[in-house]
């Protein structure tokens, strides 16, 4: 009697398991697609007879998610990794672009800065002609317009990476709110009698996935199948039930940088977050910045020197001559949060000490230190109140407190302000400001003359003529083989000088200041050799024909205006190091993307569904089906045998 | 190992994507003929061809330098050379000023062959370049460098200021030029130094500079500003003697004499040369006792000077008796042109090493932007036939991934086990 209801049962329990084991395998096939989502499968045992005796049927004791949490957190690792990775690709991509280098760079800026000084030799080699003029003031606007465009585009990606990283902070807080309330839900269900919640365990997993791909995080499983989840500096992110909200906001110091706090504490946390999303922008974000300000520092050097020439020669009209081109100069932010009430300007005194980069003022208690933003050195520079640094001098009015902060950015406005003011092609100083004729001379002195020299770096004793007698005819009369003077064009004796057969003598004429730079003189070099009392030489400002200040402007263009290089090697190796940032940026993303993949292969190998393996699955528990279906069938026939025989008897 | 259904389509997907855009940038490699087209591709390779590009541009404008250098010099020296074609020809003028046979008729025919001379000499002195600039003018080039006043003198308008301009790397020859030095402002006579016979001398003797003997002497002299009178005297025995006194001033003014002293004195052969101060004064004729010939150390002229002092030698008509005067006149003037074809050389020639220099240094730049640009299209140009073969492999493999796909993608158990 109990054989054949225990033969019922058992097939029954076979029945059902089978239908829950399909059940499963359809649920893996539909869901064979779905991102997170882990195989999964029927965890079935015997139900035990008694001893001796057969078991009586089988019981699925839980339906089962493929999961290993080492194989996920590679997983989520690689993810983070590759969405940095490629993120700074795309942004590296966007940045090489700007600077061209297709048929040797001929739309690029450095192409920009040789027509300028090309068109510079041109007007060299005939200063008189009108038509050279007005091409170097068309070159001059091409490349201001190449300064500017570059510098606009520089500035726009900085500002849409700024946008895509608020909106990944959006992104990740709205994640981990998802996170803190899936882990509420799990805690919940986890212990319940059903089993695993699995469905709500992959979602989880699958949202921190996400949220890996958006920030650099570190995963703690904890109990109750809950996790907790930490930036890589350590801020906790999600902790249980709870989490805790990013937020992105402009810096304290005005300039639109945006900076990612952590919410609980205030604190600016943006230094110590890497990987994912936000790491990827974060590092493009200063290349970018880095970018800007090292064409900022071509374009303010290129400026000054251009206008600086520009003021030591003479126009066609007999003048000195103005400035060129207009540029922006180096910004000072104090931060919202400072205590004191100092401000703080900077301006600009040897283009050639200047250096790329931003930096972070701050006071402490023996003075200021300015700390590289980028590369973090760090350099004290007194107390003040004229701070010498990099090329520049900054004046600090008003008190600091202790630990206020300002905000360095020496170029990075440059490129985008850079300008031309010259409208009047004749205004372009082409000439020498003083050129020598000798008069009927005994001696065989001959005099060179040399615009723009230093005063420091003249002879002691050197006779300079005052910079109100400049532009006038002036000359040099020997009074006897080792003395002359200076006479004005009305023959009064402006200085007097010593002169010594072999070592020549020097004569100097003040600059009028501005627009000539300050301590800056015309030179007189007066040869060594032989002369006679009488002998004299006329200085009468450069001619229109003169060519002698146009050649020291296209001469600049050889010239290491800065940090030891020319303009040129300067562009050329910023798009060095812009080309080394995208290559590594390419490799970095092709190795994250093949770390990923890897990764990817793993977990999947592990968790994936396999079609096939399903289609063999139900296969078998169909024939399972079939199988307790007939032991059901048989039982039934052994019954009715049974019953018939016992009406029978 | 277990690989699932999706991550194995998308496995195939990612492969042929990439197989996709390697086809592209092979495409673009064949489209531009250039392999380096983004910084990232090669970084050090960009730097490279920007520099490379950079010295190109560079070299392009010295070239340029050296045309436009080549031409202003070329002028120059054609304007000298017609210069010193004419004052050849005034050397035979002078010659025929010197002799007294020369008629009056035909000396009036030769001041206006030094007329014409002279204004031609004035032409070729305000040449003007392909730009309409004087040549000659230093760089007051809108001015006209000599111009003539009304009573017939040369002035100079311009300044001795000349333009240099780069035609290699760090050398720069002058690519502009001016009259001072050599048309105007150049030694007078012999070295600078002349002679003049006092106008009232009495007999036919006349003097010119044999030449140098001392020029470091004379050096000193000039520059002290020395002057010396040569005067003849008869001396108790009715021979004739010969004085040089030296002094700073204008001989025979009294600053002169206060100053002067006895250099060298003796009895005066006919004929002989008088050597003192490094000078040798050569006598011709007889000179009378009384007479007295002044010598400069250090006199300038100018070419036009010496044109307007012989065309006043042709209008002199000589006398039938003593042409001293005349004859002084003359000699200076044919030194004064021999002086003046030395200058128009000199200057010919400087300008000739100027010419060659940029000849030699342009070949240089020529040879330099060639390696250059070879440079750069090594780093930078495709190398076609080799792109090619890797743009159609890589379009066979992607075909053949592609396949592989299209294949494999239509496998499944399930297909074979539907009833």
């Amino acid at each position: 009697m109990s054989g054949i209801s225990q033969l019922l049962n058992a097939g029954i329990s076979g029945l059902q398991a089978a239908l829950e084991a399909m059940q499963a395998v359809s649920n893996n096939t539909a869901n064979a697609n779905t991102p997170g989502y882990n195989v999964e499968s029927v965890q079935q045992t015997e139900l035990t007879g008694l001893s001796g005796q057969p078991g009586i049927g089988t019981q699925v004791i839980s339906i089962q998610r493929a999961f290993n949490q080492f194989v996920y957190q590679q997983l989520v690792q690689a993810g983070s990794a590759n969405e940095a990775a490629q993120t700074t690709q795309t942004s590296a991509q966007t940045l090489s672009s700007l600077f061209p280098v297709a048929s040797g760079g001929a739309t690029g800026l450095g192409s920009s800065i040789s027509s300028f000084f090309t068109a510079a030799n041109a007007v060299a080699q005939d200063p008189t002609s009108q038509p050279n003029r007005e091409v170097l003031l068309t070159d001059a606007r091409s490349l201001a317009s190449a300064f500017n465009s570059l510098g606009t585009q520089l500035q726009t990606s900085v500002t849409e990476l700024d946008g895509q990283m608020n909106s990944s902070v959006s992104q990740i807080n709205e994640l981990t709110q998802q996170i803190a309330a899936c882990n509420t839900q799990i805690a919940i269900q986890t212990n319940s009698p059903s089993g695993a919640p699995n469905s709500l365990l992959d979602e989880r997993d699958d949202l921190v996935q996400q949220l890996g791909q958006q920030i650099g995080i570190t995963i703690d499983p904890t109990a109750n199948g809950g996790v907790d989840i930490y930036t890589g500096g350590g801020a906790a992110l999600v902790t249980g039930g709870n989490s805790f909200q990013l937020s992105a906001a402009p810096d304290s110091y005005g300039d639109g940088t945006v900076q990612i706090t952590y919410g609980p504490t205030g604190q600016n946390i943006t230094s110590n977050l890497s990987g994912g999303v936000i790491g990827g922008l974060l590092s493009a974000r200063s290349q970018m910045v880095s970018a800007e300000g090292s064409i900022g520092a071509i374009a303010v050097s290129l400026a000054n020197a251009v206008n600086i020439q520009q003021s030591l020669g003479l126009d066609l009209n007999g003048n000195l001559g103005g400035a060129i081109f207009s540029v922006g100069g180096p910004t000072v932010l104090p931060s919202t949060t400072n205590g004191g009430n100092a401000t703080m300007t900077a301006s600009i005194i040897a283009t050639g000490s200047l250096t790329a980069g931003d930096f972070l003022i701050t006071k402490g208690a023996s003075g200021f230190d300015a700390v590289n933003t980028a590369t973090g050195e760090s350099t004290a520079l007194g107390i003040g109140p004229a701070l010498s640094f990099n090329g520049m001098t900054l004046t600090v009015s008003g008190t600091a407190a202790n630990g206020d902060t300002f905000l360095l950015q020496p170029t990075d406005e440059a490129a985008q302000s850079f300008s031309v003011t010259m409208t009047d092609p004749s205004k372009l100083a082409a000439a020498a400001a003083y050129v020598a004729t000798p008069g009927s001379n005994l001696g065989d002195v001959q005099a060179t003359v040399t615009g723009g020299v230093a005063a420091s770096a003249l002879p002691a004793g050197t006779p300079v003529i005052a910079a109100s007698q400049f532009g006038q005819n002036l000359t040099i009369s020997f009074t006897s083989a080792t003395t002359y003077n200076v006479l004005s064009s009305s023959n009064a004796v402006l200085a007097s000088g010593s002169f010594s057969a072999t070592n020549g003598g020097e004569v100097a004429i003040d600059y009028p200041s501005p627009p000539a730079p300050s301590g800056t003189v015309v030179g007189i070099a007066l040869s060594p050799g032989t002369v006679g009392a009488g002998d004299s030489f006329t200085l009468t400002p450069g001619g229109i024909g003169s060519n002698g200040n146009i050649t020291a402007m296209a001469d600049m263009a050889q010239q290491n205006l800065l940090s030891g290089q020319t303009l040129s090697s300067a562009y050329s190796s910023l798009v060095g190091t812009i080309g080394t940032y995208g290559q590594g940026a390419a490799v970095a993303a092709q190795a994250a993307q093949g770390v990923l993949t890897q990764a990817q292969t793993v977990q999947q190998s592990i968790s994936g569904v396999n079609l096939d393996q399903q289609a063999a699955n139900l296969v078998s528990y169909e024939q399972a089906y079939q199988a307790a279906a007939t032991v059901i069938g048989t039982a039934q026939t052994l019954f009715t045998a049974l019953l018939a025989a016992v009406q029978a008897g | 190992m277990q690989i699932s259904t999706s991550e194995f389509l998308l496995g195939s997907l990612n492969d042929m994507l990439n197989q996709q855009q390697k086809a592209n940038t092979l495409n673009t490699e064949i489209a531009t003929g250039q392999t380096l087209l983004d910084a990232s591709d090669d970084p050090a390779g960009a730097a490279k061809v920007l520099n490379a590009a950079n010295l190109i541009s560079q070299y392009k404008y010295d070239q340029s330098n050296a045309q436009a250098a080549t031409q202003s010099l070329q002028n120059g020296v054609a304007a000298l050379q017609q210069v010193t074609n004419l004052l050849t020809s005034l050397q035979q003028t002078a010659l025929q000023a010197a002799d007294t046979t020369t008629t009056t008729t035909y000396r009036q025919s030769l001041v206006q062959t030094a007329q014409g001379a002279l204004a031609q000499l004035v032409q070729l002195a305000n040449v003007q370049g392909a730009n309409g600039q004087y040549l000659f003018s230093g760089t007051n080039a809108g001015v006209v460098p000599y111009s003539m006043l009304p009573n017939g003198q040369v002035v100079f308008n311009g300044d001795a200021g000349t333009n240099e301009i780069q035609i290699g790397p760090s050398l720069s020859v002058p690519s502009s030029m001016s009259g001072s030095g050599i048309f105007t402002n150049i030694p007078a006579g012999v070295d600078g130094v002349t002679v003049s016979a006092d106008t009232s001398n009495s007999g036919d003797g006349y003097a010119v500079v044999g030449g140098i003997t001392n020029i470091s002497q004379l050096a000193s002299a000039r520059l002290a500003g020395t002057q010396y009178e040569i005067s003849f005297a008869t001396a108790p025995g009715g021979s004739l003697t010969y004085t040089v006194a030296s002094g700073t001033g204008a001989p025979g003014s009294s600053g002169f004499t206060a100053s002067s002293g006895i250099v060298s004195s003796g009895a005066f052969n006919g004929g002989s040369d008088l050597t003192f101060s490094g000078i040798d004064v050569r006598i011709s004729g007889s000179p009378s006792a009384g007479d007295s010939f002044d010598v400069q150390a250090g006199a300038t002229t100018s070419m036009f000077q010496t044109i307007q002092d012989l065309i006043s030698a042709l209008q002199t008509t000589p006398n039938t008796g003593n042409n001293a005067q005349l004859q002084q006149q003359v000699e200076n003037v044919i030194a004064n042109l021999t002086g003046a074809q030395t200058s128009a050389l000199s200057a010919q020639a400087s300008y000739g090493s100027s010419l060659q220099e940029i000849q030699s240094v342009q070949s240089q730049v020529t040879s330099l932007t060639t390696t250059t640009q070879a440079q750069l299209a090594n780093v930078q140009s495709a190398n076609l036939p080799q792109v090619m073969a890797n743009y159609s492999e890589s379009i066979t493999a992607l075909q053949a991934s592609e396949e592989a796909f299209a294949k494999v993608q239509g496998l499944s158990l399930f297909d074979y086990i539907q009833q």
